[in-house]
């Protein structure tokens, strides 16, 4: 079991996002707004992050710029979840150090297998 | 001369050779004989005056007056008339007199013969054209200085006319600032005749609002006069007699005329108020078309964020409707009804999906983003896919769809674009058939062009909207469900497609009679019919590298249905063993691999000769491109990787194989 983030400022989505993670037997901690992710990363040390791009206060990006340029998670894996869908942003959000990049609506089979890859990489 | 009389002569012979003698004497011209030694036998008067010498001095002597150079000449002359030929007539040459001096001469010369008729000497009469010559010289001279003079005259003419015809006025104004000479261009773009100029102050034909300071100007420009050229950037003005201003571009050029202290100074003055006014134009032109500009970019800009966040506004509810009804049908406690309801609302939200990616997909179409992947694919094929996709809809409304597609039909197209095309009119015909009625895809041959007929026995499409259905967002009339279905775009998407192609889209249909939507595919220059194809035994052949079994198996068929060999391996051991044993053609590899994992096993192949130019096509869950296109991967995919993609990206690296035909399951 592992502890898992998901920022996302629609509570649907971070209900479904835990539904599938909690299926695969992980523990979610649940983050409305990016500075509240930021918060609740430190205090939980999770194993893995699911940020969406467009939230409040602080946004996705801010948050992986914070995330990658603070020791303590320059390594922790983090997902870029978005609804949008535009040319160039997939390249610009790995640019800045996600590791992987998800558009909405999800893709739930290619969800699970993604974070499971990127759990077993992170030191199995 | 002396004639000494013979004894015997009579005085009748005497009185002949006396007037003889007379007539020799008085000859103007001089008359010279020679005896056969070449010794002066007879010489006149005359020829005295000319050379010199007088006859006591030359008589029995050589003749004195051939000059050194004149030598050979006069031997070869005087030998061959002692010989009885050599006459001479007007024969000019150089001689001298008894001065030293060289006068040119005209000889007559012939030989002498006595009465027996032997040769006794030469008779020569010399005439000294000295002064002829001296004559004619001074008149060449005199001419030449003639000509040379009409020469300078005519020279000054064309100045004049150069000065005149000069498209820019020209000014000459003296240290004192006076207009001293004009040209016809000036007279015409000031206004002025050329005495009402000429002695006038140059600041006459300076508008009053400069004239306080142009004299100032003026000295200053004299006490360092150099050549300012047009163009300088000053915004000059002239003043036209009657009384109007007008834009001048002014060259000033000094110069020292002779004889005057201070200099000159040629102005050369351009009327450019025309251009003034073509540049005041063009200004405005420029200007409005530029506010136009920014409004199109910032119409655009609108377009684009306008789809930006209508992708995001509506993804979102997207998101928990397809994920919700995703998971609800994973768990498997439901009725019959209320899993056909949940597969409803996750086939619903998959259309809404559809229509979002229409939007996107137009736009993108329209800003000229649209890149077509061409490749050589079986039609039936991709037919067969396109049919699965609508069945669901055509069994839903009980409708018949028939496939008369010809068996191993192959295309040059984008093969994604060409399902989509099919797709559109497909679900098109589906949705304006009535219940009961029937949808069919037909294909024909026409010049050349691969032709589609997707028909069907619809409500059908009045003549007048026959145009209009292709333009956005026009829907013709309503669907069999009595409402309008989908955005719109289908038709217009569709058309764009088939014209990227090349190809043209029309409609056949009469109201209640259903429709025929015609599309063609053109054949693609230059492509041969066996081009790029290759034997099945030469086929490329690909190392798939997968150690989870349902994946190697999914990859293996979708290679292999394309007409591949493929060999496989379970670790990354294996892995390079296989590619080394075999070298084939191209390589697919996943990450995640116990004993060597993916990374690993590029690395060692990338180091080892034999593989290392074997290109390896990374299939990895996590998107890690640029570590993998680093370690040297030619391509990187994430899983799960569709059939299209996989192929595309071998394609890349192989040649293409021939592919298999399929049989038409329909």
């Amino acid at each position: 079991m592992k502890k898992i983030l998901v920022a996302d400022d629609n509570a649907v989505s971070r209900e479904l996002i835990r539904e599938v993670l909690e299926g695969a037997d992980h523990e979610v901690i649940e983050a409305s707004d990016g500075r509240e992710a930021l918060e609740k990363l430190r205090e939980h040390q999770p194993d893995l992050a699911v940020l969406d791009i467009q939230m409040p206060v602080l946004d996705g990006i801010a948050v992986i710029q914070e995330l990658r340029a603070d020791p303590g998670f320059a390594r922790l894996p983090v997902v870029a979840l978005t609804a949008y869908a535009m040319q160039g942003d997939r390249e610009k959000a790995l640019a800045l150090g996600f590791n992987a990049y998800i558009t909405k609506p999800i893709n739930i089979p290619q969800f699970r297998a993604q974070v499971a890859e990127l759990l077993a990489r992170s030191g199995g | 001369m002396s004639l000494t009389p013979h004894e015997n002569s009579d005085q009748t012979l005497w009185e002949v050779v006396e007037k003889l003698h007379a007539i020799v004497e008085a000859s103007p011209l001089a008359i010279v004989s020679l005896d056969p030694k070449g010794q002066v036998r007879m010489w006149n008067r005359s020829a005295q005056r000319i050379f010199g010498w007088t006859e006591d001095e030359v008589m029995g002597r050589p003749l004195p007056t051939v000059p050194p150079d004149r030598q050979a000449e006069f031997g070869s002359m005087v030998q061959s008339q002692m010989e009885g030929r050599g006459w001479l007539s007007g024969f000019e040459t150089i001689r001298i007199r008894k001065d030293g001096t060289r006068i040119e001469v005209s000889v007559w010369s012939a030989p002498l013969r006595d009465a027996k008729g032997e040769i006794s000497g030469n008779i020569s009469v010399i005439a000294d054209i000295t002064d002829r010559r001296r004559a004619e010289a001074e008149k060449a001279h005199l001419v030449a200085r003639e000509q040379a003079a009409r020469a300078e005259a005519n020279i000054e003419k064309r100045y004049r006319e150069l000065l005149e015809a000069a498209p820019d006025a020209i000014l000459e104004v003296d240290s004192r600032g006076r207009i001293v000479l004009v040209n016809v261009q000036a007279e015409k773009i000031f206004g002025y005749s050329r005495a009402e100029l000429i002695e006038k102050p140059v600041e006459f034909l300076i508008p009053d609002r400069f004239l306080s300071s142009h004299p100032a100007d003026r000295q200053k420009y004299f006490a360092h006069p150099v050549r300012r050229p047009m163009g300088t950037g000053l915004d000059l003005s002239a003043k036209r007699a009657d009384g109007t201003e007008f834009a001048v571009d002014v060259i000033l050029s000094p110069y020292d005329a002779e004889g005057e202290s201070g200099g000159r100074v040629i102005c050369v003055v351009r009327d450019i108020s025309e251009r003034k006014l073509a540049e005041e134009q063009i200004q405005t032109l420029n200007y409005h078309l530029e506010q136009r500009n920014r409004e199109v970019e910032r119409a655009n800009r609108l377009k684009d964020e306008f789809l930006a966040s209508m992708s995001h506004e509506l993804r979102t509810p997207l998101n928990a409707i397809i994920g919700f009804s995703d998971l609800l049908a994973e768990q498997g406690d439901f009725t019959t009804k209320q899993k056909r309801f949940i597969g409803h609302i996750r086939q619903g939200a998959g259309h809404l999906l559809d229509v979002i990616n229409d939007i996107l997909d137009l736009s993108k179409i329209e800003s000229g983003h649209l890149e077509l992947k061409h490749e050589d694919f079986d039609v039936a094929e991709a037919t067969t896919e396109v049919l699965a996709a609508i069945r669901p809809m055509a069994t839903t409304k009980n409708l018949q769809v028939m496939n008369s597609l010809s068996d191993g039909l192959s295309l040059y197209a984008d093969r994604l674009r060409f399902k989509q095309i099919l797709y559109n009119l497909l679900s098109n015909a589906i949705k304006f058939t009535p219940s009961g009625g029937r949808v069919s895809i037909e294909t024909s041959q026409i010049r050349g062009d691969t032709c589609f007929c997707v028909a069907d026995t619809g409500v059908g499409i009045p003549l007048e909207e026959h145009e209009v259905i292709f333009d956005r967002f026009r829907q013709v009339g309503i669907t069999t469900k009595g409402v309008r279905e989908g955005t719109g775009l289908g038709l217009a998407i569709t058309k764009r497609l088939v014209e990227h192609h090349g190809g043209t889209i029309w409609v056949e249909s009469e109201p209640g009679k259903g429709s025929r939507f015609y599309f063609s595919v053109p054949l693609q220059a230059g492509r041969g019919e066996t081009e790029g194809k290759v034997e099945a035994s030469q086929a490329p052949l690909i190392l798939v590298v997968e150690d989870e079994g349902a994946a190697q198996e999914l990859l293996v068929n979708h290679l292999e249905e394309a007409g591949y060999r493929t060999a496989t391996a379970n670790s990354g051991v294996e892995a390079i063993r296989q590619a080394r044993e075999l070298l084939p053609d191209a390589m697919t590899l996943d990450v995640l691999m116990p004993a060597k994992g993916g990374w690993d096993t590029l690395r060692e192949m990338k180091r080892t000769p034999a593989t290392a130019a074997i290109p390896v096509i990374i299939i990895s869950v996590v998107e890690e491109r640029k570590k993998g296109l680093a370690l040297g991967a030619a391509e990187y995919l994430v899983k799960p990787v569709s059939k299209e993609l996989l192929l595309e990206a071998i394609g890349r690296w192989t040649k293409t194989p021939a592919r298999r035909t399929v049989e038409s399951p329909e």
